[in-house]
């Protein structure tokens, strides 16, 4: 019995002392769990500065089982993704599987409760926390995406922040141009994580914003980014893209005496303009990058000395100036790559005989040169500068034509060293230039209007293709006739050369292939006809108004063409600076498009439906970009989300547009009207029908496609239903009630 | 008797010098009717109204007149206020207004917003014989779109459907 007492008041005794050195108290933070204020329903003590969390409640929040075993006085959690940690009274160590991290105080018996080191655990289970130490704020959420990598894209030209899911993002506006803030929310970074970023140039900054429960990447550079705040980020499958504009990579004086520039991406059109005492000549590049780097000047005879500098910043610009020994000027010669200008000093010359016939302007010239050509709209215009030359007798200043393609062509003396022809043009046309070798010198042939290049037949064991190339962008129309097949394709834009192209012997599917002129509402057309021995359907793989148009026949029947495929696109209108609409009270349009889009994405989800969205976040996209995506796809449906908004306040109801342009016109109409039918019944607003208009995303998707208007965003009674989490439940219930039943009918049929 | 001869044919000549006054006033300034396409309340259909415009510069006169709105009260404005139409020019049957970013800047948006914009004022150009088609640019210049629905690289034909 003594004996027992004694042990008993010993332990007492151990027990004060332990108290007395390590004081508990109760902990005086606000505590924070996924943004919410929980630091009335949980306990929590302080213990030599390290916050403990009554265990019990700790498993409840995190949705952990707990099984304490008092007689090895164990502690073990499970969470629901069968992570699972031990801590025991009296050990510092918090085991996680099997690694053991160390705490100051392990796992604590406070007034016959375990409390627990919350730092230590709940990063177990996936919660990132975040100590706010001066106003004792604790923050405790778990990240919904994983940041894995962030690098430089192979070019250098763009930042890739590859994450395992993409998640919500934004660029946030700073005043600072060396400086961009890219947020992501409820985002962390892997634990392998590597800054492959910084660099001479730049520095990346991670910074954990757990008030907001967001992550900020933060890039500063020496130099201001030239980065594209509207539509300079863009979403791939893994990745978040944030694009920059090329750099200037090397410049170079060559030992064949020509200038040379290269940039880690495209370079646009330079200007270039000389200025005297001291002779320099300017060349100034459009959204190019300056970069630090050495140049390479050997002696010579044209240029004395080369400076680069960023001119401007809005909008972007790349100086490089050359100070010339003589009166030279160096002219662009025909580019190789886009990536590389190259200029050589030129010789003067005289040019003559300027002429124009048959859609060809002509002049000769007594020395070498390179004609610098571009096209100007509004009227539209050819436009050819000729440097180092002089005029000839018999190069007129005006020569009026009012010919099909050409009105009239002017010369003049643009500046000291150029001749600039200007050719009015009745429409933008395609344009190419070639050489030819003359008795008196060269002899110099602008091309209008575009040609074909090629016209080829590709065959693969299932499918025959018939490739059509040109060597600018065209109009076309692809026909079907019968008795006997024939692929027709009527083409405007271009000039009929298929008499000088050699054409492909008939093969595979192809019996015959013939040419022909045709004029159809007085448009000129060239049309060229493939014969078919057989007619298994076909489709055209190219876009409207392309350099190579793709027809796919397939051979056997049974070899059905590649399916319009499974995908269902969802559109929410408008996004990023574009709001849509804005109601009375504020309500931007491209929100209410985006939450009812996320909504009928996830019902489709649920139903196990293929769902891809053009946007899941507020950002803005092109018309373009949304009928690019989707017709990228296999996609079988395009619904496009909108509220609808008019310059009063008593417009209301909702109604549905489909196109009938588009390539399926009948299944527009009917996934419109039973998206109309479904609104009327579910969300009971007034019926304005359904409406057939060419709006851009249902008119150029290659798919069944229509775009609903909700209600009136404009009208107050239907701005605050819009608003509503509700009424946008109803709504996406509407949407996806719509298209499953018409994937049934589908399916019927 | 003479006195009063005197008086009648200063008269004559008075009211002569008024007719030519007013013919040359009507001359220099003719007027002709047009139809201005106006919405109705509920954004769905266009009604024309009639309006007198002046000759001279026609096209740009009516579309002028168009921004001004209706006089029909239960007609409403098409074009948002502060907007200004720049130019119509004609090439062949095409012809192509421009105006400032107002249009777009000012745009109160939505599908049947932006349409009944669009084509108030390709039917009021439409109307006359020589107008097929109608561009619309913003400061010279293509846009992708107006409000986001309709695509502006397009030109436009006069759309019955939408006329009540």
């Amino acid at each position: 019995m003594a004996a027992r007492h004694k042990l008993l008041v010993v332990t007492i005794i151990i027990f004060c002392l332990f108290s007395l050195s390590q004081p508990v108290q109760a902990a005086d933070n606000k505590l924070y769990f996924n943004g919410k204020d929980i630091s009335d329903e949980v306990e929590t003590i302080q213990q030599e500065g390290e916050l403990l969390i009554k265990a019990r409640q700790f498993a409840k929040l995190i949705n952990a089982e707990l099984k304490w075993q008092p007689a090895i006085k164990t502690l073990r959690l499970t969470g629901s993704n069968g992570e699972v940690v031990k801590l025991m009274v009296g050990s510092p160590y918090i085991q996680i599987r099997k690694n053991a991290i160390k705490s100051k105080t392990g796992l604590v018996l406070n007034e016959g409760h375990t409390f627990l080191p919350l730092a230590g655990v709940i990063e177990a289970f996936g919660y990132l926390i975040e100590f706010n130490r001066e106003e004792k704020e604790v923050y405790v959420f778990k990240p919904e995406t994983v940041i894995k990598e962030i690098c430089w894209s192979e070019d250098g030209n763009s930042l890739e922040v590859i994450v395992d899911e993409l998640p919500p993002y934004r660029i946030v506006k700073t005043d600072n141009p060396n400086k961009i803030i890219l947020e992501i929310d409820k985002a962390r970074v892997a634990n392998e994580f590597t800054d492959n970023v910084s660099n001479n140039n730049f520095y990346l900054q991670v910074k954990n914003i757990a008030d907001s429960a967001l992550l900020r990447l933060i890039i500063t550079s020496k130099y201001p980014i030239p980065f594209n705040r509207d539509g300079g980020i863009s979403e791939e499958e893994d990745r978040l893209v944030l694009s920059f504009l090329p750099q200037i990579t090397n410049i170079a004086w060559t030992k064949n005496d020509m200038l040379m520039i290269e940039a880690n991406g495209n370079i646009n059109k330079p200007e270039v303009l000389y200025l005297e005492d001291p002779r320099r000549m300017v060349i100034d590049i459009p959204s190019l990058m300056f970069n630090e780097l050495d140049i390479n000047l050997p002696d010579n005879e044209w240029v004395k000395d080369i400076r680069v500098s960023q001119f401007k910043y809005d909008p972007v610009t790349l100086r490089i100036v050359l100070e010339m020994k003589n009166n030279d000027i160096l002219q662009e010669i025909p580019r190789e790559a886009g990536d590389m200008i190259a200029f050589k000093p030129a010789k003067e010359t005289v040019v003559d005989n300027l002429q124009y016939k048959n859609g060809q302007i002509r002049f000769d010239s007594t020395a070498e040169l390179v004609p610098d050509l571009f096209l100007l709209e509004d009227p539209a215009r050819l436009v050819i500068n000729l440097f180092n030359a002089e005029r000839g007798a018999s190069f007129l200043e005006e020569i009026e034509l009012d010919k099909q393609l050409v009105r009239k062509i002017r010369t003049a003396r643009f500046d000291e060293q150029t001749i600039r022809i200007v050719a009015d043009l009745a429409e933008m046309t395609g344009y190419g230039w070639r050489e030819e070798k003359i008795e008196q010198g060269y002899r110099y042939l602008i091309e209008l209007k575009n040609k074909f290049s090629a016209i080829n037949l590709v065959e693969s064991p299932d499918y025959q293709d018939i490739n059509i190339l040109l060597t600018g962008g065209v109009d076309y129309e692809i026909k079907k006739f019968s008795y006997p097949h024939r692929i027709v394709v009527d083409i405007e834009g271009a000039v009929d050369n298929t008499e000088n192209l050699v054409l492909p012997e008939p093969k595979g599917l192809i019996q015959d292939i013939r040419t022909s002129r045709y004029e159809l509402e007085g448009k000129e057309l060239v049309r060229l006809v493939f014969e078919l021995k057989e007619f298994n359907g076909y489709e055209v793989k190219t876009d409207p108004a392309t350099k190579k148009i793709n027809i796919h026949l397939p051979k056997e029947e049974k070899i059905a063409l590649p399916k319009q495929g499974d995908i269902i696109v969802i559109d929410a209108g408008h996004g990023g600076f574009d709001p849509g609409a804005i109601g009375q009270n504020g309500l931007e349009e491209k929100d209410v498009n985006l939450e009812v889009a996320l909504r009928v994405a996830q019902k489709l989800k649920e139903a196990g439906q293929k769902v891809v969205l053009t946007r899941s976040s507020d950002k803005f996209i092109s018309l373009k970009q949304r009928v690019r995506l989707a017709n990228s796809l296999p996609a079988k449906l395009f619904i496009s989300i909108h509220a609808n908004s008019f310059n009063n306040n008593i417009s209301s109801g909702t109604e549905t547009y489909y196109s009938d342009t588009n390539t399926n016109a009948a299944a527009s109409k009917k996934i419109a009207q039973l998206i109309q039918e479904e609104m009327t019944e579910k969300v009971k607003l007034a019926d304005r029908g359904i409406k057939e208009e060419s709006f851009y995303v249902v008119k150029y998707t290659r798919m069944p496609a229509a775009l609903l208007e909700i209600a009136f965003i404009s009208n107050p009674h239907e701005e605050v239903l819009l608003g509503q989490s509700t009424f946008q439940e109803k709504v996406a219930a509407a949407v996806n009630e719509a298209i499953l039943r018409y994937l049934q009918l589908e399916v019927a049929e | 008797m003479k006195n009063r001869k005197y008086v009648y044919l200063l008269l004559i000549i008075a009211v002569i010098l008024l007719l030519v006054g007013l013919y040359q006033i009507r001359q220099n300034n003719q007027l002709v009717e047009s139809k201005l396409y106006f919405a109705t309340p509920d954004a769905m259909y266009l009604v024309p109204e009639n309006r007198l415009v002046e000759k001279d510069q026609l096209y740009l006169n009516t579309i002028k007149e168009l921004l001004v709105g209706p006089e029909n009260s239960e007609l409403r404005k098409t074009v948002p206020d502060g907007v200004v139409v720049n130019s119509v020019s004609l090439d062949g049957k095409l012809a192509t207004v421009d105006f400032n970013e107002a249009l777009i800047e000012k745009h109160w948006g939505g599908s049947s917003g932006e349409l009944i914009t669009i084509f108030s004022i390709v039917n009021t150009l439409t109307q006359f014989s020589e107008i097929e088609e109608v561009k619309i640019t913003i400061a010279g210049e293509t846009r992708e779109t107006l409000a986001g629905h309709m695509g502006l690289d397009d030109s436009f034909e006069f759309n019955q459907e939408i006329v009540k």
